[in-house]
């Protein structure tokens, strides 16, 4: 009885889902050698004309709705039926209980981001008006959660809201979990979990680095020989980061960045301390996925790991939820002005990076300002004006900023292949890899002017400074010198 | 071990599920994909059969992850914008209507006080999709020539709007075009709109030999394959394959499909397996089994046209004939309907025709589309093939069908008729297609015009005649005749004389004739000639209905002015003509509505204002850049609310004024321009800002509501926007300007071309034009951009920054605002965001106003 019960309760909540194709699915399994299957069939089939028919345009919108209604009725009434008098029909019990054996009955628990959603837009209020109003309209409105169209408004918010990269990579995760289920599923859901936590600790991370090399080409500092180490391990990584390291490089940077300047880039850590020490509910949740991530490739995964992944990823992010009141930005190119009799300015143009942000040029905007700014940069900053930033490059780069394109490509430092003589970035879109090696385009006797003049050794240059700039900031923070510095 | 098939696809194109077999489009594919990410709009071109489609459907989709884009593949099909809608609605799902208590859904929760500018109907089908799938939404306007081949100037225009809006949605979408290289310069326009659109463009180039041995060695040596190439000969056979392809061509690559047709041939000599199951060796045996293969394509047309004609017991030629309505004038591809097919064939047999139709499919000559219900060529170097084949009659049949249907295809309103030369054209081919009831209704119309127009121009030579003999007679009795009221007299006999004598005409068309020329004095606002006039044509008996609307029109006049006796007299001698009594007890109004309630109103509308509701609302007021590209820096965009008022549907007129001016004795010459011998129905000039707040005032009294204008001892003027006439202020003139709650996205009023809906500089040939003259607004308001600059009420100065409702302005200021521009303009001066100003004391030959009334009735 409980196995039919838990089932047709699954298949209330999924007829008022609208999920009528996959309830007719469940049901056809169920009642598999008992006379009411011969109901399922008849109404499949209507359901089946209904849907041609309103592709094709030969029902009207107003009866196609009415039918609907009916076929909606007529299911509620057969899962009524078999509630109450599945004792008639000893098969269907039988059929209940292997049924509930099956990988895909596993998929009437559970929904994709239903959790994730819910959490998020209650984590994200205070940084995110849009939540916080979002909130109060649905106050009064009981299990919001299962109506499409207001949960749709809710992941659009938290999509939209949170910080550049990390709100398209939640984009994508939305999009996986609204696909039809396949036997990948799984599988990518799980991996776009573990991409979205391995950046939002990256993003994090790589702000850190960047604001201790500022101090430190101010002021001679050492650095603990843990923190060192932990650096080193990110940097001169062979693989891509582990979410336990990255952890544990965040709990080792934030005392010193702490100790050398009262004045955090991202202030808001400050308030999560007590949050990062081992045993706590973030540092689990960053267990729990490492656990997921060392699966992933050694067996396949079933929808209670895409649960567990999406449960451990809502509580990171929810601890990473100030990421919402961050901007992130990218300068393509900057321009001086300075008409006679008058104040120089510069005019910087850029791209806001995010879902809203477009490709073409005409996207970019510009700020006629007497601010300098860090030219080819990934900036993250909060509010209106990218003044007062963290300039995450070369950690993070714009590849088509540096090499003088349209649009964004935003990637992140991934590792160093030593032998290569390379550094390996990855693109967030498509987690494809995008090396960039030194060419040693400037040489001694170069003039600068004639290198800038032509676009292809222009862009080689840009490249060339990107690894540079990343040798000199890891020679800085490690304090040290390895063979690749020297190229 | 993975079962292995058939490689080849032969006139289809590659698909995501194709990628083990998809080979030499590497370097494409991966430059494609980087363009993704740097421009939002693609244009993909090449020569036909170079493989663009399969570069999409399998390249680039095999880059993707399903959830990283959401591939939408439109066809022009009947109407590329309708074709677009209907793809996204298809995908959007059922339109879920909100219910009032979630209309929040819509809003901008970032900002809820202000408004979200209200989406377009593609935008918001957009939003709807991606929040339906949350995946970047790619637009693939696959065959794009289509709308150039077979697409209006309309649907072209309409297509590149709907480009420009779905550039500026914030969800992430991308448009990707795919074009036959030969119609690059078409873009021409589409490139000036949407300049983005070439900057990242890839070519596709034609498959040369070492492509097309890439091609075939890979193929040969994929496990899933059933063809491979003999072993140790797959370098070798490839190149002798490239060889007999290319032929006796001087060329360094072949067309894919030709590839495709002969490898196939290949296979089914190697196996004769036609369900293409069975594995296949290629071998030198196989190759030279072949034979001199000459033109793969025309081969492979002619021998399925043979087999099919014989199948049906039909000639060859038959066939070729079904086939010809498949492909254009220019040789491409032009999908039909079955509908269509059998309209263009009338006097065939349908059966016969359905029945070919399901042979050229199993011969996959046709490809049919169960989405679009329409069948096609399976590809454009088939369709060259086809045009090659058709006889001179044919062609001139098409030719004739093509001019029928661009003409026809027009709306009524704006459609020209056959010339004489085009009919003469189509005529001998009519009877060898059918016509739609309109395109024959249409030549028959065309007909009856040219012999109107040639009857028409005979009667002008007559009419020429008769009037210059006219002239003479008029110029003879003005000057036999000593005083004025004689002239009238002599007129209405010269009139008679002529009507009666030369043309034989009835008094009742001399009684026309009479009351034209009244019609051009009270134009020309000389009442008291046309009064008497009028008494002239009274005389002649005739017309009487006509004369008693006359002088009725001159009872009114007299009676809004003040002299009621006079009107009373005139308002007798209406009454006498129509035999009517007039109720003494009535006011002058009353008594004309009685008299003739129709022509009373018309005398109402034509010497006060018209008012047209406008539903208020909020608008973002000043000069959105993404419409506009001449925006001032006064013109900053910010959000504005006015409430419901009405607008005066024309500028004062001449009339008007000239009433308000008798009836407070002031004079109409003061404000008319000397030159111009103002008629009554242009815009009154030369109004200060004073005269038009004083001239509201008055209008608010004669039409029995309160002022809504005052003014206190120290001369400080004070509006009452709830009260009676008034002017506008700038933010309702801009919102009326704008369209009100249609928030019509032109730079002008109602177009973003200027001659559509104003005189300005450049077509007022240096002065005002009558009003309504040009296209309304979506409002119905006419002239709102240009004819005459509008004095608005408030004082000149900087927009506020915050949300105003009903903002009136500041309380003082030097210099009124003035909107809409004039005459005299540039076109940049007519924008509906330009903004004006001048002293409210100032008078210029291009000042004018219109009314504007609150509440709305």
């Amino acid at each position: 009885m409980n196995e039919i019960r838990k089932i047709t309760e699954l298949l209330r909540k999924m007829i008022a889902a609208d999920q009528l194709k996959e309830v007719m699915s469940v049901l056809q399994q169920l009642l598999e050698g008992s006379p009411l299957l011969n109901d399922v069939v008849i109404l499949s089939g209507q359901y089946e004309g209904l849907e041609k028919n309103t592709r094709l345009g030969t029902i009207l919108r107003e009866n196609a709705r009415v039918e609907k209604n009916t076929i909606m009725n007529a299911l509620t009434g057969l899962v009524n039926e078999l509630e109450e008098n599945y004792q008639l029909y000893p098969v269907i019990q039988e059929n209940g209980k292997n049924y509930l054996q099956t990988p895909e009955s596993r998929v009437l628990g559970y929904t994709f981001n239903e959790h994730l959603t819910r959490e998020l837009i209650t984590a994200i209020k205070p940084y995110a008006p849009a939540a916080q109003r979002f909130l109060d309209k649905v106050a009064l409105i009981s299990d919001w959660e299962s109506k499409p169209q207001i949960n749709d408004k809710a992941k659009e918010i938290i999509a939209y809201s949170f910080v550049g990269v990390i709100g398209v990579q939640l984009g994508k995760l939305m999009a996986i979990g609204k696909e039809d289920f396949t036997a990948d599923k799984p599988k990518t859901y799980v991996e776009k979990c573990l991409h979205i936590a391995r950046q939002s600790f990256d993003l994090i991370l790589f702000s850190m680095f960047s604001r201790l090399w500022d101090e430190m080409k101010k002021r001679p500092l050492t650095l603990p020989e843990e923190t060192r180490k932990l650096i080193r391990k990110r940097l001169d990584h062979l693989k891509g980061p582990e979410l336990d390291e990255q952890f544990a490089l965040l709990i080792n940077l934030y005392p010193v960045l702490l100790d050398i300047n009262s004045e955090l880039h991202l202030p808001e850590i400050e308030a999560m301390e007590v949050h990062l020490n081992e045993g706590t509910e973030l540092h689990q949740a960053v267990k729990n996925l490492q656990k997921l991530s060392q699966r992933l490739e050694q067996e396949p995964l079933e929808l209670a790991d895409c649960a567990e992944a999406e449960t451990q990823l809502t509580v990171l992010l929810s601890h990473f939820s100030f990421l919402v009141s961050y901007r992130m930005a990218s300068i393509k190119n900057i321009s001086y002005r300075q008409a006679r009799h008058n104040e120089p300015a510069y005019i910087h143009h850029f791209a806001a990076l995010g879902i809203d942000s477009k490709a073409n040029k005409d996207a970019e905007k510009s700020i006629y300002t007497q601010d300098t700014a860090h030219t080819d940069a990934v900036l993250l900053y909060k509010g209106d004006h990218y003044q007062d930033c963290i300039v995450l490059s070369p950690f993070v780069i714009d590849y088509n900023a540096l090499t003088f394109e349209g649009g964004s490509r935003i990637c992140f430092y991934q590792l160093q292949p030593m032998e290569e003589e390379l550094l390996e970035y990855l693109f967030l879109e498509d987690n494809s890899i995008v090396n960039l090696e030194f060419k040693g385009i400037q040489k001694a006797d170069t003039n600068l002017g004639d290198l800038v003049m032509n676009k292809e050794t222009y862009r080689m240059f840009n490249l060339d400074c990107v690894v540079s700039q990343f040798q000199e900031a890891r020679r800085c923070l490690l304090g040290d010198a390895l063979n690749f510095d020297d190229l | 071990m993975s079962k292995k098939t058939y490689p080849f696809k032969f006139l289809d194109a590659y698909t995501r599920e194709d990628h083990k077999f998809f080979f030499g489009r590497e370097d494409e594919t991966r430059l494609l994909y980087e363009m993704i990410f740097q421009s939002d709009i693609i244009l993909l071109y090449g020569a036909s059969g170079t493989g663009k489609t399969s570069l999409i459907q399998c390249g680039l989709a095999n880059k993707f992850q399903t959830h990283d884009w959401l591939p939408l593949f439109v066809r022009r099909g009947k109407n590329l914008n309708e074709s677009l809608e209907e793809a996204l609605r298809k995908v959007e799902g059922e339109e879920q209507n909100l219910t009032s208590d979630l209309e929040w859904l819509d809003e901008d929760l970032n900002s809820p006080a202000t408004p979200r500018k209200p989406l377009s109907p593609i935008a918001r089908r957009l939003r709807a999709v991606y929040l339906r799938f949350f995946k970047p939404i790619y637009l693939i306007f696959d065959q794009f020539e289509e709308l150039y081949i077979l697409g209006t100037k309309t649907e072209q225009e309409e297509f590149i709007q709907t480009v420009k809006e779905i550039l500026r949605v914030e969800q992430p979408v991308k448009i990707i075009l795919t074009l036959r290289e030969e119609y690059l310069g078409h873009l021409y326009e589409f490139e000036r709109a949407v300049p983005e659109l070439l900057r990242k463009k890839l070519r596709v180039e034609p498959m040369n030999l070492d492509k097309v041995k890439t091609v075939i060695n890979n193929i040969s040596e994929s496990k899933e394959s059933n063809v491979r190439l003999q072993t140790g000969e797959e370098d070798k056979l490839a190149g002798a394959i490239f060889e007999k392809i290319k032929g006796e061509e001087k060329t360094l690559s072949i067309p894919l499909p030709y590839l495709q047709v002969f490898m196939d041939k290949l296979y089914l000599l190697a196996t004769g397996d036609d369900t293409r199951q069975a594995d296949a060796v290629i071998t030198r045996e196989t190759l030279n089994a072949a034979g001199d293969i000459g033109d793969v394509l025309r081969d492979f047309l002619e021998e399925q046209v043979q087999q099919i004609a014989i199948k049906h017991s039909e000639s060859p030629a038959s066939v070729w004939k079904i086939l010809s309505h498949f492909v254009t004038l220019e040789g491409t591809k032009e999908p039909l309907s079955r509908q269509n097919l059998f309209d263009r064939l009338a006097g065939v047999s349908e059966k016969l025709i359905e029945n070919i139709l399901q042979s050229l499919l199993t011969s996959r000559i046709l490809r049919y589309s169960e989405n679009e219900d329409r069948y096609e060529i399976a590809h454009d170097s088939l369709a060259r093939q086809i045009h090659e084949k058709r006889t001179d009659e044919e062609i001139a049949i098409l030719e004739v069908q093509r001019l029928i249907r661009s003409q026809v295809a027009l709306h009524a309103g704006v459609r020209e008729y056959f010339t004489e030369k085009q009919l003469l054209f189509i005529e001998p081919y009519l009877e060898k297609f059918k016509l739609k009831d309109e395109e024959r209704e249409w030549i028959e119309k065309s007909r009856e015009q040219v012999k109107k127009q040639k009857e028409e121009e005979a009667l002008r030579h007559q009419q020429q005649l008769a009037e210059a003999k006219k002239r003479n007679l008029r110029l003879r009795a003005l000057l036999a005749v000593a005083g004025v009221a004689l002239v009238f007299a002599l007129v209405m006999a010269v009139f008679a004389q002529k009507a009666l004598s030369d043309r034989k005409k009835s008094n009742g068309e001399v009684v026309n004739l009479i009351l034209e020329n009244a019609n051009d004095q009270i134009l020309n606002l000389e009442y008291e000639e046309a009064v008497k006039t009028i008494h002239s044509a009274a005389k002649l008996k005739a017309g009487e209905s006509k004369v008693a609307q006359s002088y009725l029109e001159m009872a009114f006049w007299h009676g809004e002015t003040g002299d009621t006796a006079r009107a009373t007299t005139l308002l007798d001698s209406a009454a006498l003509l129509l035999e009517k009594p007039v109720v003494s007890s009535s006011s002058l109004r009353d008594a004309i509505k009685n008299l003739d309630s129709v022509w009373y109103r018309h005398l109402m509308e034509k010497y006060y204002p018209v008012m047209v509701a406008v539903e208020g609302g909020s608008f973002y007021m000043g000069c959105d850049s993404t419409i506009d590209k001449n925006c001032f820096p006064n013109e900053i965009l910010h959000l504005q609310e006015v409430s419901s008022f009405q607008m005066a549907k024309y500028e004062t007129t001449v009339w008007q004024f000239a009433l308000y001016c008798k009836a407070n004795n002031f004079d109409i010459k003061d404000y008319l321009e000397p030159t111009w011998n103002d008629p009554g129905n242009n815009p009154v000039v030369n109004v200060r800002w004073y005269d038009a707040v004083d001239y509201a005032n008055w209008v608010s009294r004669q039409m029995g509501v309160a002022e809504a204008i005052a003014k206190d001892t120290a001369d400080n003027y004070s509006v009452n926007l709830r009260g009676g006439y008034r002017l506008p202020t700038e933010a309702e003139w801009e919102y009326a300007a704008k369209g009100g709650i249609h928030h019509s996205p032109f730079v002008y009023s109602g177009s973003n071309d200027i001659d559509s809906v104003g005189w300005y500089g450049k077509n007022s040939n240096g002065r005002t034009h009558p009003v309504g003259g040009k296209n309304p607004n979506a409002l119905g308001l006419y002239d709102m951009s240009g004819n005459v600059w509008e004095w608005c009420w408030d004082w000149a100065a900087v927009y506020p920054v915050s949300l105003e409702k009903d903002y009136q302005g500041p309380v003082s200021g030097s210099y009124r605002v003035l909107r809409g521009g004039s005459w005299f303009s540039t076109s940049q001066y007519c924008r509906v965001a330009r903004r004006d100003y001048d002293s409210p004391e100032y008078r210029g030959y291009n000042l004018g106003f219109r009314l504007a009334l609150s509440p709305p009735v």
